[in-house]
């Protein structure tokens, strides 16, 4: 009950690492890093 | 209604928190259908009646009295099952603050009716994606 009125309260829970924009950015581990090409 | 202890009750009455817009769904994961008597349900209205006593609304669903397709997807109809109770169910889920699985134990495993839950949940998960 605490935790679950804490996390409302705090607008839930953050969808960080799970953003396809950040995904499509190159945010994941098998993108080429574009400063060794 | 299960009733609470002194304790409980103590601790709901000194309680400065504020609960009341808070909504809990129970899944009870048990093996029997109504109107059998569900144990699993039987230790977990102790936890619905503190959360009740604390101003949350709470929503207990018994799962094997639904018919829940087996699948990865949200809705099953839309991928040959005639019937699936899951998308209805997961409408509660998806409002509420809370969600609490309850499973019986046998031979160290929960039921095959929770992991079937947790399967659908974890079906659902795309549709949390940049929430």
């Amino acid at each position: 009950m605490h935790m679950a009125r804490m996390i409302k309260d705090a607008g839930g829970i953050p969808a960080h690492g799970n953003q396809k924009s950040l995904w499509d950015a190159g945010c994941r581990f098998d993108f080429a890093n574009p400063d060794y090409r | 209604m299960t009733n609470l202890t002194e304790m409980h009750e103590t601790l709901a009455a000194e309680s400065q928190w504020d609960f009341s817009d808070l909504r809990a769904v129970f899944i009870n994961c048990t093996l029997k259908r109504s109107p059998e008597v569900s144990n699993t349900r039987g230790l977990a209205d102790l936890a619905v009646a503190i959360m009740e006593r604390n101003g949350v609304n709470v929503e207990v669903t018994r799962a094997i009295d639904h018919q829940i397709a087996t699948g990865i997807y949200p809705d099953m109809t839309e991928h040959g099952w005639e019937v699936d109770e899951w998308p209805a169910i997961f409408e509660k889920v998806i409002g509420a603050d809370i969600l609490v699985l309850l499973s019986p134990i046998w031979l160290g495993e929960k039921s095959s009716v929770c992991t079937q839950v947790i399967e659908r949940l974890y079906g659902n998960s795309h549709l949390l994606n940049d929430a």
